[in-house]
């Protein structure tokens, strides 16, 4: 009977256990090389603004050399003073946010040490791999006892404390009962090409990391909700008044969690993802907004791009006060962010969603360094983005729809580009821009325009398949740059290098215009030896055995429709195409007659000036070149067509409504005052 | 006595339809002035290029990113010139301001020519007037600053964004509201000046501000009824300019022409303004006199 008992006892424990163990699992077979393993224990003390962990790390060294030191990043020490390279760089200023009174942040590591090794805490020294800046403690070294070979492992428990800053800056920090807690742990750099990629926190970089398993259990106050990477295992009470959430995260490379009694929960199933909104109370209206933008942006990721793999998508608003934290994105958790009674025109927490989700993609699955290579994650997303908005929400006024002015993506992007479209390549570390305008520029919003342009080049199908592609073969790994130039190759069957040396390489500007269109009537030519060639009567003779002739450069081109054979009046057409930027692409001019002939004409680009010269029995009224709109990197579209003639309709049209603003503006000035709804709002 | 002031004032106003047009053409020719730099540079930047030509059908946001990127430094002069053209209208409203006032309460009707010569008359006036309202304005500006700490004092130093949203609505009522209890103590101000030829412009403010303490119902009820003639008007006129508004060619010629119309209509309630104010500050004092005059009857 006991030995019953017993067997029955042992196959119930038997049981229990591989049920845990399946609910912890979430993918049989691991999706990524899983290199960085934490098991982190972490308690928010609320009031302090403090976390404590304790921290596992399980390193495996994939590499074929034997490394003998480890590099971590200590990023919460970014905010440590104003001496550290990111408050130096940053002037204390992120994203429009002023880091303001005293509410530093720090991390502190207590204790370093291998499972059953020595103490290795002494041996911890900060370096400054990219400024030498002595005051960064971002970044530290540590030298190992005993190396690890080559498909060797080793496990370091850590312990540590944080303090988050207030409020919430660069990403990450508290405000009031709202915490937001990024790049807070101790996270080891990412062991490449036999040395360490472990950069200090600049106030342009995101980020670089190994993908892991991660089982971290979070302590907070029992009031208080909690959003965090990965899936929920289980929430235990506590008998001090907290409870610890327990998450669990399979092939993802970071791991951010928010909690606030303040959250009001939304959920959705939306296709194979189980969406969860935390909106703060005041935006609980806005739930559906955010919803319909997260629709969108998933089935067109998973038509389109690939598939998703995780089972569940967090999106965090963050806390007025808070907005530091938000428009940020980790693997299965993102911020959004949006203000109370924005108008449903105003697209911000649409947009917001979607593109921190897509980072999902080409940040949490492609995990290309963004320290060296911000285009390939901001750039290829916000293009992305700017694919879905305007489908979803566009055409025209996609991004904002609101009196009467519309904005479409593309169009908000490409204004920022042309700004500045030459100060800085679009490839380098994301510190060594000129300034942050510049950053912005190449990370985001050239390389929008860079690809759209490509798109139009290329195509839209095989545009796709190039992403498509790009994401299937380098997702959980770094791909770099030339990876997605060779995909880029190899899928449209082109060397694209031209292309990309002069939109990711160089600072070379494109701008191709119709300088000047000349049109006269062909007149006899007069005097002496004369050439017979351009003679009327010759000309008519040309319009019997020919029906064209055009003069390029050299070349004579005319052309005699035969309805017009009768007609006595020829005028030779010209027009001027000049390369004004460095950027040499092929385009096309075309021309309209006023006989409603069309002709369109390639150029290599290559020259700094093509001359277009036509005789024909009708009058150039135009020319365009690229007239189809195609070759968004030109950064004057204005001067990419000359009209004959001056047409002042449409500038009438906007002088007059102008006018009329103007002259309502000095009779009720006092009507200034409704702009004041706008400036308190933001 | 309001409607029988608002009677008065607006068939003075239209016995006098020059002045109207002086005032629409004034305001019309200046708005004129300051478009032309912004005429010229967008005609010169995309006159002859098919955007230009395409801005009759839509408005194209990569022909306005690009004009600022070509013109920025020109579109800053010109927003410079359009905010110095607000001053020089403001100075000319307010130097025209005692000319029409003399023409309402001393004249009744007049040229031109009589109306800048009496507004040079009591152009210096005017000036120190205004200054010496700017504490008023200062003290009326203020309240807003009440409702600020009524807000805190209710929902604490951090309240939720709605409550800031709604606080921000109500301000800008607060400061229409203010903006409209200044003018009608301006404008009375200005009336008891020139009914008067006061020299001492401080007197004015203040009689001006005995007054519309004492009436308060008359002066901003008047005042209410032009400003609802004017949201009437500014209703009116956007019914009709919605389906005009992305209109080329003929539609754009209506379009204008609707716009100036409502212009020439804010001429006249603006001269009418001044005319029923006038007339209604000249029939409460008349109304205040024969009451004094009949208590010191009584008491004799």
């Amino acid at each position: 009977m006991r030995t019953r008992i017993f067997l029955a006892f042992l196959l119930f424990f038997c049981f229990m256990f591989s049920s845990l163990f399946a609910q912890t699992v979430l993918f049989e077979k691991p999706l990524s090389p899983r290199i960085a393993n934490y098991d982190i224990d972490v308690r928010l003390d609320a009031e302090k603004y403090k976390i404590y962990g304790k921290e596992k790390l399980r390193w495996v060294n994939k590499s074929r050399n034997t490394v003998r030191e480890l590099q971590f990043h200590l990023y919460l020490n970014g905010f440590r003073n104003s001496e550290s390279t990111f408050m130096k760089e940053s002037g204390g200023r992120h994203r429009n946010y002023k880091f303001e009174g005293d509410g530093w942040g720090y991390i502190e590591v207590k204790k370093i040490a291998p499972e059953n090794g020595a103490d290795l805490t002494e041996k911890m020294e900060f370096i400054q791999p990219d400024d030498g800046n002595p005051e960064d403690k971002t970044v530290f070294r540590l030298p190992l006892d005993r190396p690890i070979a080559p498909g060797g492992s080793i496990t370091l428990n850590i312990d540590f404390e944080a303090k988050l800053p207030q409020p919430p800056f660069a990403r990450s920090g508290a405000w009031k009962e709202y915490f937001f807690v990024g790049q807070w742990f101790p996270k080891i750099g990412v062991y490449q090409n036999g040395k360490w990629n472990c950069h200090q926190y600049h106030r342009n970089s995101e980020f670089f990391a190994d993908f892991g398993v991660y089982n971290v259990k979070i302590t907070v106050p029992n009031e208080n909700i909690v959003g965090a990477t990965g899936i929920l295992v289980n929430i235990t009470e506590n008998e001090d008044g907290t409870r610890t959430h327990y998450y669990h995260a399979e092939d993802v490379h970071d791991f951010a969690w928010t909690t606030s009694p303040e959250f009001v929960e939304f959920t959705e199933q939306i296709e194979d993802v189980k969406v969860r909104l935390l909106l703060q109370k005041d935006h609980a209206a806005q739930a559906e907004r955010h919803f319909v933008a997260a629709r969108a942006a998933i089935s067109f990721f998973q038509k389109n791009i690939g598939d998703y793999p995780y089972p569940n998508l967090t999106i965090v608003d963050p806390r007025r006060g808070a907005q530091g934290s938000g428009g940020m994105e980790y693997p299965t958790l993102i911020t959004a962010g949006t203000f109370s009674h924005i108008p449903s025109g105003l697209r911000m927490p649409e947009t917001v969603t979607v593109h921190e989700f897509g980072h999902n993609y080409w940040y949490g699955l492609v995990a290309s360094n963004e320290f060296e290579e911000a285009w390939l994650d901001e750039g290829i997303n916000s293009y992305v983005e700017m694919l879905i908005m305007d489908k979803f929400y566009g055409p025209k006024g996609s991004i904002i729809d609101l009196f009467g002015v519309k904005l479409n993506d593309l169009e908000m992007q490409r204004s920022q580009f042309v700004q500045i479209p030459d100060i800085d390549p679009i490839v380098q570390p994301s510190w060594q821009y000129y300034s942050s305008g510049s950053y912005g520029v190449n990370s985001y919003q050239k390389p929008v325009v860079m690809l759209k342009t490509l798109e139009n080049y290329l195509g839209t199908e095989t545009m796709f398949k190039i992403l498509h592609t790009y994401f299937e073969r380098w997702k959980f790994r770094h791909p770099g740059t030339q990876d997605f130039i060779q995909v880029a190759n190899e899928v449209s069957g082109q060397d694209l290098s031209w292309f990309f040396d002069q939109a990711l390489f160089s600072t070379a500007k494109l701008d191709y215009s119709v300088r000047g269109i000349r049109c006269k009537k062909v007149e006899k030519p007069k005097g002496y030896d004369y050439s017979l060639l351009l003679a009327a009567d010759s000309l008519e003779e040309k319009k019997a055995e020919k029906d064209s002739f055009v003069v390029e450069n050299d070349t004579l081109k005319s052309e005699q429709d035969s309805t017009e054979k009768d007609s006595k009046e020829f005028y030779e057409s010209k027009v001027y195409v000049r390369r004004l930027g460095d950027f040499v692409f092929p385009v096309e001019v075309e021309m309209v007659f006023d006989n409603g002939d069309t002709i369109r004409e390639n150029w290599d680009g290559k020259g700094y000036w093509k001359k277009f010269t036509y005789v024909k029995p009708a009058k150039l009224v135009f020319a365009t070149v690229d007239p189809d709109n195609k070759i968004l990197l030109d950064i004057n579209l204005v001067n990419n067509s000359k009209t004959r003639k001056k047409s002042s309709a449409g500038i009438n049209k906007i002088t007059s409504k102008w006018l009329f603003l103007i002259q309502s503006f000095l009779d009720e000035p006092e009507l200034l005052n409704l702009f004041s709804i706008l400036m308190s709002i933001s | 006595m309001i409607w029988q002031s608002l009677k008065y004032g607006i068939s003075q106003v239209w016995g006098n339809k020059r002045l109207i047009a002086f005032y629409y053409l004034l305001n019309l020719l200046l708005a004129f002035f300051l478009i032309l730099p912004l005429h010229n540079v967008l005609n010169d930047f995309a006159g002859r290029s098919l955007m230009g030509a395409k801005l009759a059908e839509s408005f194209d946001m990569n022909l306005f990113f690009e004009l600022i990127h070509e013109h920025g430094d020109v579109l800053s002069l010109w927003m410079g010139l359009v905010f110095i053209g607000a001053i020089v209208y403001w100075l000319s409203m307010l130097f025209l301001s005692g000319g029409i006032l003399h023409l309402f309460i001393h004249e009744k009707s007049g040229t031109i020519a009589s109306v800048l010569g009496n507004s040079a008359r009591y152009f210096p006036r005017m000036i120190r007037l205004s200054l010496w309202s700017l504490p008023v304005l200062g003290i009326l500006l203020s309240v807003q600053f009440i409702y600020s700490g009524i807000q805190r004092l209710i929902f604490g130093s951090d309240p939720y964004q709605s409550v800031l949203y709604w606080g921000a609505w109500i301000k800008v009522a607060l400061r229409f509201i203010i903006f409209w209890v200044f003018v009608v103590i301006i404008d009375y101000a200005r009336i008891h000046l020139v009914q008067n030829d006061e020299r001492k412009t401080r007197k004015s403010l203040l009689a001006a501000l005995r007054f519309v303490i004492k009436n308060p119902g008359k002066a901003f009820g008047l005042k209410a009824l032009l400003i609802v003639s004017g949201i009437f008007a500014l209703v009116i006129y956007n019914l009709l300019q919605i389906p005009l508004s992305n209109s080329a060619g003929a539609g754009l010629f209506v379009l204008f022409f609707i716009q100036q119309i409502y212009m020439i209509f804010r001429s006249f309630l603006r001269l009418a303004t001044f005319s029923s104010q006038a007339e209604l500050y000249q029939d409460a004092e008349s109304q205040e006199r024969i009451d004094n005059a009949e208590e010191i009857l009584l008491a004799v």
